[in-house]
């Protein structure tokens, strides 16, 4: 996975607040991609990490501010909030969401940092049902595999196979220890019954762009760490 | 398998149900003479049946010869829910294959699957596993009176000179049992019109046994929506081909392939393997009441044409012959099987496997010698050659005869297990005695002047 730049979107920043933002979060590694409201977000971007967002109120256009929470309280996103004002009163009435966090004026870029920190830390942990690599994606707490969007039908074993090799990409599964992990003792195929279950599941998976299970000669088989193809 | 693996099951079959708007689960088993049984439930039920299995009347396990009612218990295996591809996906249909358990939760030793599966415990506990792959033959005709194919086309014909209808219904099927979950390996029209052939990706031989009979249902109800009617009937027309039902077997243990040979034997297959095949052939005609369970399947067998009628063997696909020994492509040892070219599509797949494990591995370890292949065709042979080969080598002829060896084999209770042997041979009986008495078209035709 591409860890090393990580975006972080936000809405409705000063102009000199998105500068200090900006450089703050670039020593740590993120990339700050700011816009006034959703439409304005480079879409790329608000991909990456979209379970969170920051929404600024600090120029005082309220309607606009409380517009942005609105919206990403309908998509579901985490959101930190620079309040407008120290008024506890639009805190209490406008946002109810347990998930919902903010910073008073004057807005340290420390206390937003540290803020977003401790937010992304928890909503990992929220995640942890997902296994996501490059356009796949595997949900546990739905059984539901999603390439780029599409959802994939796979039976309990194709799915439970591919959890189980995604969980750790890169590392090879002999076909002996895929059919004792995978399928429950009292099963009555063989190995070959795992060479089965590899085709499906590619034939389901793979496609001209990935190559997402490799074989391994005379060993087994593994999750690729990188499943582009070189085309 | 553990709690926890069946509750990981239950509810990824819960969570899919929903998810495809599933109103429909039809619970299926198979009674002891192959044909598929079942009842259905409704979605709200689904849950509580997936822990406690459903009541009904057991009884219809035991096919034609049910005589009271006896409540037993369809328990679903999980792992083989599939949603059923030409229903439609508002209130959409569901299988799942159910076991069934006698109200003490003991296993019914009248369940076709428990048969199989407690034969495959005992390879299990030598470490072998046993792989299947089908080729069925099955034809389409207009409808179920009038016995009309629905196209004249031959052997591997691509285009028809009538109609299309039957590559186009072809396709439909094999689209509908991939979505099912049920792998096919290559496609073609039959030497006869209106014949069909599909061969199916091995499998485990108890998968396999489940697809098989999923197979048939998916074939005749996909037929049925374009009113075309499929028949798996061993020998529908006199004057074609019968339905086949070649099996390629091999057996492994681990990831080896017990019968590629390691080195160069005649046979083309190892010692082991040849020892299987001289089970099977030495042992065929104890247990083919298995794979060939009808009066019509003799109707195959006799007619002295692609059906096996000989206990031989031969490296080509030679007719007449009970076992091709394919020849292996260099270094591809792994697909190295046996085809055993008996079995008809109107059998029960459970038992007919169970009765071939048997036979095969009492070859294998008691070191059968199998006997040189069957060099000439069956056309060329001398009448001396062909007189010999009809007193030691020819395969039961009718089902009577075919019951009388199967009744009194060992071989054949320790496949089936006593109850079942006895309960399935009871049905037999009767359906010969049935036959028995009733009077043909032939004799009619020949006798009627008398």
């Amino acid at each position: 996975m591409a860890e090393e730049k990580k975006i972080v979107n936000a809405l409705g920043l000063s102009k000199p607040k998105e500068e200090e933002l900006s450089l703050k979060l670039k020593s740590s590694g993120f990339i700050l991609n700011a816009g006034n409201d959703f439409e304005e977000l480079d879409s790329e971007g608000a991909k990456d990490n979209e379970q969170l967002i920051i929404i600024s109120g600090e120029d005082l256009n309220l309607d606009l501010f409380k517009e942005n929470v609105k919206k990403a309280e309908e998509l579901e996103i985490n959101v930190i909030a620079l309040m407008p004002l120290k008024d506890m009163d639009l805190l209490i009435t406008n946002f109810s969401r347990p998930s919902f966090d903010f910073c008073l004026p004057p807005h340290d870029v420390n206390e937003i940092f540290l803020r977003l920190i401790n937010a992304i830390g928890k909503s990992s942990k929220e995640n942890k049902g997902l296994i996501k690599i490059g356009p796949l994606i595997i949900n546990q707490e739905s059984y539901e595999v999603t390439l780029e969007g599409i959802k994939i039908d796979l039976t309990f074993k194709e799915y439970e196979l591919l959890k189980y090799l995604a969980a750790k990409p890169g590392r090879v599964f002999s076909r002996e220890s895929l059919l004792h992990s995978v399928w429950e003792y009292d099963y009555y195929g063989g190995t070959r019954t795992v060479d089965v279950h590899i085709r499906r599941l590619r034939s389901k998976i793979n496609d001209i762009r990935y190559n997402f299970i490799e074989t391994v000669w005379n060993v087994g088989y593994r999750f690729k760490v990188d499943s582009t193809k070189n085309i | 398998m553990t709690k926890e693996d069946r509750e990981n099951q239950i509810s990824y079959v819960l969570t899919k149900a929903t998810e495809n708007n599933v109103k429909f689960i039809r619970l299926w088993f198979t009674d002891i003479f192959g044909t598929v049984k079942g009842f259905g439930i409704t979605i709200d039920e689904l849950e509580k049946v997936l822990h406690e299995g459903a009541s009904f009347d057991g009884a219809s396990i035991f096919g034609s010869e049910r005589f009271q009612e006896s409540e037993m218990i369809a328990m679903p295996d999980p792992t083989t829910f599939e949603i059923l591809p030409w229903r439609p996906e508002e209130n959409a249909v569901a299988k799942i294959t159910c076991e069934i358990i006698n109200k003490d939760g003991t296993p019914s030793s009248l369940d076709s699957r428990f048969i199989l599966k407690k034969k495959l415990n005992e390879l299990k506990e030598k470490g072998l596993n046993f792989y299947v792959a089908p080729e069925i033959e099955y034809f389409y005709l207009e409808d179920s009176k009038s016995m009309k194919p629905i196209d004249e086309k031959g052997y591997f014909d691509q285009i028809g000179t009538h109609s299309d209808l039957g590559s186009d219904l072809r396709r439909k099927t094999v689209l509908g049992l991939e979505k099912i979950g049920i792998p096919i390996q290559k496609f073609h029209h039959e030497v006869s019109p209106g014949q069909q052939e599909i061969s199916l990706r091995y499998n485990d031989s108890l998968t396999m046994a489940d697809n098989i009979q999923t197979f048939k249902l998916v074939v005749k109800e996909i037929a049925m929506n374009e009113n075309v009617f499929a028949t798996f009937m061993p020998k529908p027309f006199q004057e074609h081909e019968g339905n086949g039902m070649h099996l390629h077997i091999s057996l492994f243990e681990g990831e080896k392939n017990l019968f590629a040979h390691e080195k160069k034997t005649k046979s083309g297959v190892s010692k082991q393997g040849e020892g299987f095949t001289a089970g099977l052939l030495k042992h065929v005609n104890e247990f083919m009441l298995t794979t060939n369970q009808w009066v019509n399947s003799y109707k195959r067998i006799s007619a002295l044409n692609e059906a096996p009628s000989y206990r031989c063997w031969s490296k080509n696909p030679d007719y007449g012959n009970l076992i091709t020994i394919p020849e292996i492509r260099k270094g591809s040892n792994i697909s190295s099987r046996i085809e055993f070219r008996l079995p008809d599509p109107g059998c029960n797949p459970y038992l007919s496997f169970a009765a071939i494990i048997t036979a095969g591995l009492k070859g294998m370890q008691n070191n059968y010698k199998l006997e040189p292949p069957m060099e000439e065709s069956f056309s060329s042979l001398s009448q001396e050659g062909l007189v010999q080969l009809e007193d030691e080598k020819r395969l039961a002829q009718d089902l009577g005869t075919s019951i009388k060896n199967a009744e009194e084999s060992s071989l054949l209770k320790d496949a089936l297990g006593e109850e079942a042997h006895s309960i399935f041979l009871k049905g037999k009986k009767r359906e010969w005695s049935e036959y028995l008495k009733t009077v043909s078209e032939f004799e009619l035709k020949n006798w009627l002047n008398l």
